[in-house]
């Protein structure tokens, strides 16, 4: 079978992840796949109902428009980790005084846990004690508190920009990184060649940028789409159903109704949403770079 | 031999991975208020064996409840220096899921805090032990019969009923009282009073004392109480009509019930901002910090609005919750389910029957405000003053918790409803179809 000896090698110090890959994400993706198939309650209830369940999500629309919801709520946090991303990104590769500092102090959000971002800015946020009404109650721009979580727009707003907080430091990390390994003789090239800024950034960072871009794109759209912990704990999916995103849905399937069957076939249709979103990413940006 | 040696190292990486994956089997999110081995486990010493029981609670995750508790288990454990005792405590909203999370990965403690809302899907999914066999005929017959019927499913008690935490109104008697009202015995009169309530107290233009505390949020805790409050209108979120279940929720009664309702906070501005926000905890603060004049509640809130503001003891008063055709209370009822899969069953029980023996009721009583469920207890009780008064009153209003085994989707179903109204989303008509829809097609599901 193994002809040569270094391959062997290989296989074998690999052999521990591909064990935890296995036990942690195969098996209880192939086993959510396989409940999604029955009407259970995980103990003593086995009711073989094949795909009723998905006929069901595709025929429910409250999963359509909680998916729709899903799709708005990760296109506005992406837009807006990459435009904060990218501005700070673009700042901190200046090496102008004091870089290291703001490297630190701007990667804060992203070290905190996403429990703690929530908990922090729900109070923030709080009609009666937040920081934010008495701020702009004092201001004079308001002349009452605002129920910034308890009002459906404003609610929808307010858990994106929490989001946005929460993750651009990663996106500003990564194109920074990107940003640093792109050649200054390129820049000096374009310079000469009498380019302003705009199409020095337009013709010479974007397309230094690509490869990072991309692998950037696909790992924050898919993250951002499932994202569950600081909706959950700012809104549980309200006021109404305003913040309901599909991962919430899926939560309140399970945990909620004990509905595991449907549960599981909304989450297996994640899945392939996810999948579907990152192919397209790569069709349209790999550009014949693999 | 290099080839051994590299095999040998792949080998032993390959097993610490598996040794530390499966070597933390506890659950992680419950806190334990014990520094002990979650195991419950005997261990051998000189004289009798060392068991450990373990109890999920939620009275550890509130105050004064949670260090009360933990004092009666202590004393208990005096008594039995075989027993060991270790709580792992779990907020309400969380218990159902917690329990459904260990019972699939079959990890249920000895012992774990129980309600009507839940015991038909526990009881389904073989979580319970038969606590008419553990605790005996006898003994059942020093609780009050309608409290072990309401922990009852088909005659058989899925748990030892612990308190009752009815739901009713508390006021500020005090205010009440400046103001020359009395306590609002109808919908209508409740509105006058909050109206009256609501007002500027420091003359800085602003209101900054409101009404009513509602609570508006999205879990059993807004859904129990807003349920309540429908059947003071006469509307039912799930009855047996002829052998089958029925929903009012889209009933005119029950679009009317929604409108004033939801009036309270959208049109007479009784509500303080944030409603949909306001869970209970926020709410017992509002009361606490005199920002809300009413609130519909449990006794247990007592306990805690006197842990923040003790200046209000015999401020405060209780009355049964307004009615618009009748007034309507939950029973509020808490206790202890054995698990199916205890190994200590007898001791647990044991313990349990300490729990509710009538000094430890009593002083439980005394500091939760939370209702005892023993006959000679309730006989004995000491609820004579005005802010407990109500909640006795409310007890002859309770009803039971309807006997259908995916009741606790309902909660959510109102909850949304009042949400949609409450921010705008929907019309009341609107709200109310979209809750009969849901309700039926969960009664159709679950095979009417």
């Amino acid at each position: 079978m193994f002809t040569n000896k270094g391959k062997r090698v290989g296989y074998w110090f690999i052999m521990p992840a591909v064990i935890t890959l296995i036990l942690l994400v195969t098996y209880p993706l192939l086993y959510g796949v396989y409940l999604s198939f029955f009407n259970t309650n995980l103990i003593n209830r086995w009711d073989f109902v094949g795909l009723e369940h998905y006929i069901s999500i595709f025929s429910d629309t409250k999963f359509l428009k909680s998916i729709w919801l899903t799709l708005q709520y990760t296109f506005w946090v992406v837009v807006g980790h990459f435009v904060v991303g990218m501005i700070l990104a673009l700042t901190l590769n200046l090496n102008l005084k004091g870089q290291t500092f703001f490297r630190v102090i701007l990667i804060l959000p992203w070290l905190f846990p996403e429990v703690v971002v929530a908990l922090l800015w729900k109070w923030l946020f709080n009609p009666m004690y937040g920081l934010i009404n008495a701020a702009l109650l004092n201001l004079g721009w308001i002349d009452q508190p605002v129920s910034w979580l308890g009002q459906e727009k404003i609610a929808f707003a307010a858990v994106i920009i929490v989001s946005i907080w929460k993750g651009f430091p990663m996106v500003m990390m990564l194109l920074l990184a990107g940003l640093q390994n792109i050649s200054k003789d390129l820049y000096e090239a374009a310079s000469i060649d009498g380019a302003t800024r705009f199409k020095a950034f337009r013709y010479v960072t974007i397309p230094g940028l690509m490869p990072v871009l991309s692998v950037t794109l696909i790992l924050d759209t898919v993250w951002w789409f499932k994202h569950f912990n600081m909706i959950w704990i700012l809104t549980a999916g309200g006021p109404g159903n305003a913040t309901n995103v599909v991962s919430i849905d899926i939560f309140k399937q399970a945990f909620e109704y004990f509905q595991f069957g449907p549960a599981s076939a909304m989450a297996v249709m994640v899945f392939f949403i996810c999948f579907l979103i990152g192919y397209v990413y790569r069709r349209l940006l790999g550009n014949g770079n693999d | 031999m290099r080839k051994h040696k590299r095999l040998l190292i792949s080998l032993l990486l390959v097993l610490a991975l598996l040794v530390t994956a499966c070597g933390n089997g506890n659950s992680g999110s419950g806190s334990s208020s014990n520094a002990a081995d979650k195991q419950s486990g005997n261990s051998s010493g000189s004289g009798e064996e060392t068991i450990t029981l373990r109890i999920i609670s939620v009275s550890q995750t509130e105050n004064p409840d949670g260090p009360a508790e933990l004092a009666m288990a202590e004393e208990y454990m005096k008594q039995n220096p075989n027993i060991k005792i270790e709580f792992i405590g779990v907020p309400m909203n969380d218990l159902y899921k917690k329990l459904t999370t260990l019972a699939t990965s079959n990890d249920l403690p000895d012992a774990f805090t129980m309600t009507p809302q839940f015991m038909r899907t526990a009881k389904d999914m073989g979580m319970l032990a038969n606590m008419n066999e553990l605790l005996g005929e006898e003994y059942l017959k020093e609780f009050y019969p309608n409290v072990l019927e309401e922990a009852s499913v088909d005659g058989e008690l899925q748990f030892l009923p612990w308190v009752a935490t009815p739901l009713a109104l508390i006021y500020r008697g005090d205010w009440f009282e400046e103001e020359g009202l009395e306590a609002p015995e109808t919908w209508d009169e409740f509105l006058e009073v909050a109206r009256k309530m609501t007002k500027d107290t420091d003359g800085d233009g602003q209101i900054d004392r409101w009404g009513y505390g509602m609570v508006g949020t999205r879990n059993g805790s807004g859904a129990d109480r807003f349920m309540a409050k429908l059947r003071t209108f006469g509307v039912a979120e799930i009855r047996e009509e002829n052998g089958q279940w029925v929903t009012d929720l889209n009933t005119d009664k029950a679009k009317e019930a929604f409108k004033f309702l939801t009036d309270l906070n959208n049109v007479h501005g009784v509500i303080p901002p944030g409603v949909t926000e306001t869970g209970f905890p926020e709410a017992a603060t509002l009361m606490a910090t005199g920002k809300v004049a009413m609130m519909i509640t449990g006794p247990n809130a007592l306990g805690n609005i006197y842990s923040q503001n003790p200046d209000l003891k015999g401020k405060i008063y209780s009355t049964p919750i307004p009615k618009a055709e009748n007034h309507a209370a939950t029973f509020g009822l808490l206790g202890y389910a054995v698990s199916a899969t205890s190994q200590h069953k007898e001791e647990v029980v044991k313990y349990l029957k300490f729990m509710v023996n009538k000094e430890n009721a009593l002083k439980w009583n005394e500091l939760s405000g939370r209702l005892p469920t023993k006959i000679e207890v309730g006989q004995d009780q000491q609820l004579t003053g005005p802010d407990y008064a109500g909640y006795v009153k409310a007890l002859e209003y309770a009803y039971l918790t309807p006997s259908f085994s995916q009741y606790s989707q309902f909660q959510d179903i109102v909850a949304e409803a009042y949400q949609l109204i409450l921010t705008g989303a929907a019309t009341v008509d609107e709200a109310a179809e979209n809750a009969a829809d849901r309700a039926m097609k969960v009664i159709n599901m679950a095979g009417n």
